[in-house]
């Protein structure tokens, strides 16, 4: 998933969400829905980044925290996050970001990938967008819920 | 059968079949089309093949012989074309065209009044036949019949859209006693005003005339061949005209005139189904919270009632959703005697049918999906399966073959069985056929080499049969194909266990997905979970004071004893890595659950409840875990997850693989392979030793410091008694151990407990358990193979014979004080 060149000069719609001081945007055409906190049952034994699941109207989602996912802190005590549902292929999981942005519409090309990110949040990220204001990181959300890849993340990377 | 009919009140199974059949017909019509831009397509052919063949079968099964002539003499050709002996052209085409029409036109027939009417299909049918046998009959022009189906979707000037004229084509004969739907009449108008070049003939049963309509154009080209076809075609259509002439002095006789079949019932997408489930979960929620507010004081009293009105209201609705989608497995299976009935009757054959779970509780979905492969099953198994009469008299059966029908929630599945007690399946012939009907060398070496369960495996292969010979009832192979694709189609599988002279069983395991189960509501960790009712044998509760004595550790691993046996035990906190719900000095609620047949223990914290809850599924990360099944949402909106009783026993290790029998003798074997619940001891640094579990009364941890030396040998003092100490390793010449904190095993001998002491208690084994005889050591029953290692099997009254005949001597003096001590134990139990 990581690009080496100009990835292409469409008009992009990004659904942009901040997750510690990283702006991340999700392709707005794989966000179901926003949910404000819910109370969470967690899943015993399952990977550290899989927080719990919600109830959303009557289907079971899995919450997976992306700060872990991305190698962050935990978020400070009693912050709530919203809960971005993302649906590829027919599976919803909800990512957990510590708060929504705007839609943003771009057709600045997405870039790839500066080496220095480190390596969580460089596997994770798909292209950079250049904003007029800030470099929007254009999130793998498939990979970011990808099953093998929760399983496989070592426990003390999270 | 048309009696049933003629009482006025459509026998359902009649109903459900002509439902079926009209979207069997609709896709036929479809598939046909398809298949001849692109006669190549082996799977449509195949589903060609399976629509005819379920339409056939059934009409077998409900006394149309005319449908099923029709429909067999098109398969036949199907077959010829499934197999590559024939290739598709126009002229077959046309010809299973024209099969379809009249199987449609019986349909509206038998709907309309019960019967198939008094037709004559000879024509079509020898048209079949002559296309089978690879005879073309001079009337089927290649461009013809083409032209004549896909023309009205291109070019045809008719003012409708295809969709009405495809329905009324279908209902031709109905029409005029349904005569009050409004669709079904309003073709009439424009096809009286068709075009110039229709046939006269054509433009009178106004309902066909859209199909035909723009043939006369494609006709000019093509000749006399598709003159004559037209020909036909209308003289068929002019016999069901005078059959519709005849047929609205029925439709007035009859006090109300019967809406078709598909007026009475709606099919659902499911996924709407599921929606409603769910928005009306939701909307329980809504009302939980608006009673809660409602019932505070400052609420006026309209607001209480219309609240009230609302928690009713809702309860209701509730109620009905969640009926949409579950049927107990019985309405399907009513059928099924009579089904049953007049196959072995057709067959000549004897057969018994019985059924056992017919209350169990099925999505809808998915008993719609198993419903056509447990009648082909059924079928099978009346037709191969059972013998006739006088070969399993022979074979000293009874006459009467036995048919049983076997449903049940098994695991977070519901399991359906079908079992016959017939001739079971013939391995070889099956290879033999396989083989037979393969051209790849490798895949030959293959099936040659190819294990019998799998060899019984390729009965579902499509295009295999075991029959010899080809009947109306089974034997092209393709009951089998179908069965497991339907099977597959909603994630569950098939097996097949078979035993030559015994019987075969056929066991479809379907997803819970669907289904809604009472469930037992657990505490641990502070979370709740779910175990389904199926899997929870009993519930314990061990006070207080006697958890300390009750559970007892064996290598590590907690056992309590039930009844006389141990019982493995998992800390189901502690197993999800959560907090112990054990804490120090209070009571332990344990849960029995049972899973193939073994039985173990989860301690929990707390139970909840028992509900019936609605099983979700679980995303796969989750799902991945093992020890779910799915989720489940309670009422207060939270979400609980479902045990898999399986899984959790695989991730604690608890069960050996083998099923625990309720064994109460002692010994190792009743013959000379037995299972055992063994107790597997170290005795030294070297050998290990096994004993029957049922003869360990109690597992102790004893200091070496309280043993005294009597001239009888070692003894503690246990309980008020002298317990005499036998040491293990000393048997085998190895130091006594008594060190530190002995384990002791605590067995009964004549009424006399004595202590075993071992080095270390490895483990408790189920297994098969095969002596080697002949040890020349006393007190062992000789030795075998336990889990991978040479154990010494204990035969504890010799041992104690052999190693301190004065304590057998003296038991009888201590009788009494024994009495004392088991019923302390007793009473700790």
């Amino acid at each position: 998933m990581t690009a080496t060149t100009v990835l292409s000069t469409d008009i992009h719609q990004y659904c942009t969400m901040f997750v510690g001081d990283l702006a991340l945007g999700v392709e707005i055409g794989l966000v179901q829905e926003i949910v404000r906190h819910m109370d969470m049952t967690p899943v015993p034994l399952s990977p550290p980044a899989v927080v719990g699941l919600i109830n959303l109207r009557g289907q079971i989602v899995t919450a997976i925290d992306l700060r872990r996912r991305l190698g962050l802190e935990p978020a400070p005590e009693g912050h709530q996050p919203v809960h971005v549902v993302i649906r590829i292929d027919g599976r919803a999981v909800s990512v957990l970001a510590d708060r929504i942005g705007d839609v943003v519409t771009t057709t600045a090309p997405a870039d790839a990938v500066p080496d220095t990110l480190a390596p969580e949040v460089r596997h994770l990220v798909a292209g950079v967008h250049q904003l007029d204001d800030r470099l929007l990181l254009k999130l793998d959300a498939a990979a970011a819920i990808d099953s093998a890849r929760l399983w496989a993340a070592p426990r003390d990377e999270q | 059968m048309t009696d049933t009919a003629r009482d006025n009140e459509m026998d359902e199974i009649v109903n459900d079949f002509l439902i079926e059949s009209h979207e069997n017909l609709d896709q036929l019509d479809r598939d046909l089309v398809d298949l001849e831009r692109d006669p190549t397509d082996g799977e449509r052919l195949a589903s060609v093949f399976r629509a005819l063949h379920t339409i056939k079968g059934t009409s077998g099964f409900l006394g149309y012989p005319k449908l099923q002539a029709a429909s067999h003499a098109a398969e036949s050709l199907l077959a010829r074309l499934r197999s590559g002996e024939l290739v598709l052209d126009a002229s077959i085409t046309s010809g299973l065209l024209a099969a379809v029409d009249a199987v449609r036109e019986m349909l509206a027939a038998i709907e309309a009044h019960g019967e198939e009417g008094d037709r004559d299909d000879s024509a079509l049918i020898a048209r079949l036949v002559a296309l089978t046998e690879g005879t073309p009959p001079p009337e089927s022009g290649p461009a013809g019949p083409s032209a004549a189906w896909t023309s009205p979707v291109t070019e045809a000037p008719a003012p409708w859209p295809a969709s009405t004229t495809e329905l009324s084509a279908a209902w031709p004969a109905a029409t005029p006693a349904a005569s009050g739907a409004g669709d079904e009449t309003t073709p009439a108008a424009p096809a009286a005003a068709a075009p110039e070049g229709a046939p006269p003939e054509a433009a009178a049963p106004a309902v066909e005339v859209p199909v035909e309509v723009p043939v006369a154009p494609a006709a000019a080209d093509a000749g006399p061949a598709e003159d004559h076809a037209e020909h036909q075609h209308a003289e068929n259509q002019h016999a069901e005209n005078q059959h519709a002439v005849r047929k609205p002095a029925a439709g007035a006789d009859g006090a109300e005139v019967r809406g078709g079949v598909a007026d009475s019932s709606v099919r659902v997408d499911v996924t709407v189904l599921d929606r409603l489930v769910n928005l009306v979960g939701e909307l329980v929620l809504a009302r939980n919270q608006i009673v809660q507010h409602t019932t505070s004081d400052n609420s006026s009293a309209e607001q209480v009632a219309t609240a009230q009105r609302l928690d009713l209201l809702i309860s209701e609705l509730q109620g009905e959703v969640m009926k949409t989608r579950m049927q107990a497995i019985g309405t399907v299976w009513t059928r099924f005697p009579r089904v049953v009935r007049d196959l072995a009757v057709t067959c000549g054959k004897q057969v018994r049918l019985e059924m056992e779970g017919t209350d169990t509780e099925l999505d809808r979905t998915i008993l719609e999906a198993v419903r056509d492969p447990m009648l082909h099953l059924l079928r099978n198994s009346v037709d191969h399966g059972i013998e006739p009469a006088d070969v399993r008299v022979a074979a000293g059966k009874p006459a009467e073959g036995l048919l049983v029908l076997r449903a049940r929630h098994e695991a977070g599945h519901v399991s359906i069985e079908i079992v016959d007690d017939g001739g079971g399946i013939d391995v070889e012939r099956v290879r033999a056929k396989a083989i037979a009907g393969e051209r790849d060398p490798d895949r030959i070496a293959e099936l040659r080499t190819m294990s019998n369960r799998d060899v019984v495996d390729l009965i579902f292969s499509p295009g295999l049969s075991t029959a010899t010979e080809v009947t109306n009832v089974s034997g092209r192979g393709v009951g089998m194909d179908v069965v497991r694709t339907h099977v597959d189609r909603i994630g569950g599988t098939i097996e097949v266990t078979t035993a030559a002279g015994v019987g075969t069983t056929f066991k479809i395991r379907l997803p819970l997905t669907l289904a809604i189960i009472p469930a037992l509501v657990v505490n641990a960790g502070g979370q709740r979970y779910a175990i389904p009712h199926g899997n929870v044998v009993e519930l314990v509760r061990v006070d207080a004071a006697k958890v300390a004595t009750a559970i007892e550790v064996v290598a590590g691993a907690q056992v309590y004893r039930l009844r006389g046996r141990l019982l493995p035990l998992v800390d189901l906190g502690l197993l999800l890595g959560l907090p112990s719900p054990r804490t120090e000095g209070g009571p332990v609620t344990i849960v029995v659950v049972h899973i193939d047949g073994q039985q173990f223990g989860l301690i929990v914290s707390g139970l909840s409840d028992t509900q019936e809850i609605v099983v979700k599924p679980l995303d796969q990360v989750a799902a991945n875990i093992g020890v779910f099944s799915g989720a489940t949402i309670m009422g207060d909106g939270g979400v609980a997850l479902i045990l898999e009783v399986n899984g959790v026993a695989a991730r604690a290790g608890v069960l050996t693989g083998e099923p625990v029998d309720d064994h109460k003798a002692g010994g190792y074997q009743a013959d000379s392979e037995s299972r055992r619940s063994l107790l597997i001891l170290a005795a030294g640094a070297t050998h290990r030793v096994a004993l029957p579990l049922d003869d360990v009364e109690r597992l102790e941890q004893l200091s070496a410091a309280d043993v005294e030396r009597t001239t009888n040998g070692a003894i503690v003092q246990y309980r008020g008694q002298m317990l005499p100490l036998v040491s293990l390793p000393g048997l085998f010449g190895e130091n006594e151990g008594f060190e530190g904190m002995m384990r002791v095993i605590v067995t009964t001998i004549t009424g006399r407990q004595v202590g075993l002491v071992a080095s270390r208690i490895i483990d408790i084994v189920d297994e098969h358990v095969q002596v080697e005889r002949g040890s020349t050591r006393a007190g062992l029953d000789g030795s075998a193979i336990i889990a991978g290692r040479a154990t010494e099997l204990l035969d504890v009254g010799d041992l104690i014979a052999a190693v301190a005949p004065d304590l057998l001597a003296s038991a009888d003096t201590s009788a009494a004080g024994t009495k004392r001590a088991l019923a302390q134990i007793g009473s700790s139990r």
